[in-house]
């Protein structure tokens, strides 16, 4: 891992010194020229990697906001003369805005007709700009724009605009690579991978997918209104669809959701059509089709696939990974600590007040009834729980179980009854909101991300901890760095709790199925819940690993957090269950302690011995 | 005037609901955007360039018949090619996020595209159909005998799909995985023959249409799909991704609604009416006029 570390260091402090050389050894300005190509279409494809790689969200219309920026350009340079520096805050502005009004209507929809809605997109800027003859200059395009100054020097030669995009591009991958490396870049890839884990641990889904689409649609704005002061012309031919494609193609040759990756792409695509630029521009078209065919065929994560850690750019000495968090661990009886997030405990403590002094349950679900198609799933069932018990609801399969339990994290909406959680009625709240406070869940085939680390799993549900927007994030405030660490040193604490700190750098899908539950569970307890819901966290496991999740589930108890348990395995409903809570064909049949229930002759005939 | 681009945006609307009739046979049965059909209409296209001045020369005074066999013979041929997308954009690729089948079936679009380009022309190709264009009237309105085939072609095709997947037994394999594609496989229908023959289906519709419309307007151009196909992909969500008769009821209403709109706006600026109800639908009504799914009405 830390060598991996170096060598990613080694390679980007390589990287910029051939790129600093560059224009002192290779006088050619062609070649500068196409050097210069290269940048802007590396940082368009880590823009699109974004929306794209780590979102998830097939943008087809992407080449749009490029439209957008260089015509901004365009026509602000060459009807007013307003220079480049002042066209492209206002490029910024302007895609920013296209893409809230694109994505607010289309992102709560699956990825698939986003596809075609941004399609639709690029092809109505591209027909605008081809037919506004009077504001774009139709096909002929704008080229009157005034040669960007800086310094007293203005920007003619490909070497001159060289410096500029290099900065940029660095600009580029330092700030995505912080959004990757943060909370946002593992909600993102929460979103992408697992819309109901991202829910389930307080990840905002339409947020965070507009999110990235601004990022993306912001990235080509910028890069646009370069791209026209450097060509000095913008006309349509630069914006057709084909044009949304190769970025894509790029994007996917390069390697999904990779940083090194994008740039990579982005060089290879230009240098393959500028070698293909003898003959006809579908040469290109054809030639790049077929790679990327043959790249999702035969190499899916691209030429570098992307990596699956969180990673900093600079790792200080002594803080790192499970070993870290010294003065933390010193503090803390309990091995697994959930008191550091000042404001969640605040929070806890204050809703603690509410709920002590009424004599309010922790969790009160009141006559909660669903019908799917006819069959009546829940019917009328009424269970509450208190801060710090252990409920557990048994029932023969199809008895409505894992439905409850998905009405009470807010997957499932009951047509009846109402859930109060705090004293409050989150009836009609969503999953991410109910997370937020501080209900978390499990499922019964544990939703784990497959492409990040456990560790980062973990840290993922720590989502709900962090407040911090795109912007303290790519400047590296210290308060987000701060709260960074602490859901890092925690995080590895609770694998180290739960016996997986030797784990922490390996992906879910290498765990046993045990393994991969209590990674489950570690995640929950990142989210600093009030009550975990966990839905037949026994299955697959033998004997011993059940006791021993009883055992940590009491300790889980000892932190003040209440459960909801389902489960079939009776050895562990019988060590650790407060009340037991009997359910059959959609109706709680029976509720009260431990033995009242099992021994109850209608939970005996309609499950035990049955 | 009214009644005529009523007319016109019905016939219009046959070529839009044979394309939707494509979108959505793929999407209901295996939930994925076929961008390849796209191309698969302008291959249709091209192939009868071909084979229409080849059946005509054949059969010099038989323009009808020749017509008919160059369209049969197209569609066939943009069948099997479709059989050719399965296995290249689904089947090797089955298991892996959605995202890579719709990326290699835009590769697979842009590939024959660029392809036709270079290959056959990078410009505008002049149809001349096989057969004299003579006009007739109806209900008041002109139409051509060209235009007539066409809404003949998407009425007929439709209805034929319509009695395959209703009454044949493969049809109902169709509808089995459509609706649950493990239980079929357990009830011994094998998903894979049947997902590639729909690929097939859908590719030889998307192929006549591209028939009638090159033959009809008279020109062939090697991105003629893009705008089209977008409307065709409209045309399925406005009537219900997955639903047949969606399909049909949201190609009508496209082209018809197309039509009036040029009493709006210049005639450069209808792809942004399709767009617009695109946004429209999907914003307020995701699920389309009809809503419900191919396994639950074919």
């Amino acid at each position: 891992m830390i060598d991996s570390q170096k060598r990613a260091l080694i390679y980007v402090a390589v990287g910029i010194a051939v790129a600093v050389a560059f224009p002192f050894v290779i006088r050619s300005s062609y070649v500068i020229d196409i050097a210069d190509d290269m940048i802007i279409w590396a940082i368009l494809t880590a823009g699109l990697n974004v929306v794209v790689g780590f979102a998830g969200l097939l943008d087809l219309g992407y080449i749009a906001f490029f439209a957008i920026g260089g015509y901004t350009f365009g026509v602000l340079g060459s009807k007013f003369g307003v220079s480049m520096w002042v066209a492209i805050p206002i490029a910024a502005f302007l895609v920013l805005v296209a893409s809230v009004i694109i994505g607010i209507p289309t992102l709560r929809l699956k990825s698939d007709y986003l596809a075609i809605m941004t399609l639709g997109f690029g092809e109505i800027i591209y027909l605008s700009v081809n037919n506004l003859n009077s504001i774009t200059g139709g096909p002929n395009g704008l080229y009157d724009m005034p040669a960007p100054r800086i310094f007293g020097i203005t920007l003619q030669q490909p070497t001159q605009f060289y410096w500029f995009l290099l900065i940029l591009l660095i600009v580029t991958i330092f700030a995505i690579f912080r959004l990757r490396h943060s909370h946002i870049g593992r909600a993102w890839l929460a979103v992408r991978q697992d819309d109901l884990a991202a829910r389930a641990t307080g990840v905002n889904v339409v947020r965070y997918k507009l999110l990235a689409y601004m990022v993306g649609a912001l990235w080509a704005g910028v890069v646009g209104v370069l791209f026209a002061a450097k060509q000095t012309i913008v006309s349509p031919t630069s914006f057709q669809f084909s044009q949304s494609f190769y970025v894509l193609s790029s994007v996917i040759i390069g390697g999904m959701g990779s940083i090194p990756g994008a740039v990579v792409g982005g060089f290879i695509f230009v240098l393959i059509s500028e070698s293909l630029q003898g003959l006809s521009a579908s040469y290109s078209s054809i030639v790049f089709s077929l790679a990327l065919l043959l790249v999702i065929l035969l190499r899916p994560k691209g030429i570098v696939p992307a990596v699956i850690g969180s990673r900093r750019l600079f790792r200080k000495h002594g803080d790192g990974g499970a070993k870290g968090g010294r003065e933390f661990r010193s503090r803390t009886s309990t091995p697994v600590r959930l008191q550091d997030a000042g404001d969640v405990a605040e929070r806890i403590e204050r809703e603690e007040a509410v709920v002590g002094r009424r004599g309010i349950p922790l969790l009160n679900v009141r006559e909660v009834s669903v019908t799917f198609g006819g069959v009546k799933a829940v019917q009328a069932v009424s269970l509450a729980v208190t801060p710090g018990e252990i409920v557990s609801v048994i029932g023969p399969n199809g008895a409505g179980k894992t439905t409850l339990l998905n009405i009470v994290s807010g997957f499932v909406r009951p047509g009846a009854g109402s859930v109060e959680f705090s004293g409050r009625d989150i009836t009609r709240l969503r999953p991410d909101l109910r997370a937020r406070m501080g209900l978390a869940r499990t499922f019964q085939t544990p939703r784990l991300l497959p492409t990040l680390s456990v560790l980062d799993n973990v840290m993922q549900g720590g989502h709900s901890n962090f407040a911090a927007g795109a912007i303290p994030v790519v400047v590296g405030t210290l308060k987000h760095r701060h709260r960074e660490r602490v859901i890092r040193e925690e995080a590895a604490e609770l694998l180290a709790a739960l016996g997986l700190s030797e784990t922490s750098d390996s992906v879910p899908t290498q765990l046993s199925y045990g393994d991969q539950r209590r990674c489950e569970v570690a995640r929950c307890l990142a989210q600093h819940p009030r009550i975990i819901l966990l839905d037949e966290p026994a299955a697959g496991m033998n004997a011993r690993e059940t006791s021993d999740l009883g055992d940590m589930l009491f300790r889980v108890r000892e932190l003040g957090v209440a459960l909801l348990l389902i489960d079939h395995d009776m050895s562990l409903v019988r060590k650790v269950s407060d009340r037991v809570v009997a359910m059959d064909r959609g109706a709680a049949v029976v509720t009260g302690d431990v033995d009242s229930v099992l021994h109850h002759p209608d939970v005996v005939q309609s499950y035990l011995g049955g | 005037m009214f009644l005529q681009e009523l007319v016109n945006g019905i016939v219009v609307g046959a070529s839009y609901t044979l394309i939707a009739l494509g979108f959505t046979l793929v999407y209901g049965l295996i939930r994925l955007i076929n961008f390849a059909q796209i191309s698969l209409y302008t291959l249709g296209a091209y192939l009868a360039l071909f084979f229409t001045p080849l059946f005509s020369a054949i059969l010099p005074s038989h323009g009808w018949i020749a017509f008919a066999l160059s369209i049969c013979v197209s569609g066939l041929l943009t069948g099997a090619a479709g059989v050719g997308v399965a296995a290249v954009a689904w089947w090797p690729i089955r298991r892996a996020p959605i995202i890579s089948m719709l990326v290699s079936s835009l590769a697979i679009l842009i590939l024959i595209e660029s392809l036709i380009e270079v290959f056959i022309s990078p410009l505008p190709m002049v149809v001349k159909p096989p057969i004299d264009d003579v006009s007739f009237s109806l209900l008041g309105s002109r139409i051509s005998s060209l235009q007539a085939v066409m809404l003949a072609g998407g009425v007929v095709l439709t209805l034929v799909l319509y009695l395959f997947i209703r009454r044949t037994r493969f049809g109902r394999a169709i509808r089995a995985v459509a609706s649950n594609p493990e239980s079929a496989l357990v009830l011994g229908v094998s998903t894979s023959t049947t997902i590639y023959a729909v690929f097939g289906i859908a590719a030889a519709l998307a192929g006549v249409s591209g028939v009638l419309v090159s033959n009809t307007y008279g020109v062939a151009n090697f991105t003629m799909g893009e705008i089209v196909g977008l409307k065709g992909f409209t045309a399925a969500v406005l009537g219900g991704m997955g639903n047949i008769w969606g399909a049909v009821v949201g190609g009508f209403c496209l082209g018809v609604l197309e039509s009036l709109s040029t009493f709006l706006l210049p005639s450069q600026w209808t792809a942004v009416v399709a767009f617009a109800v695109l946004i429209l639908v999907l914003a307020f009504r995701p699920t389309g006029i009809l809503g419900t799914r191919l396994s639950d009405r074919a």
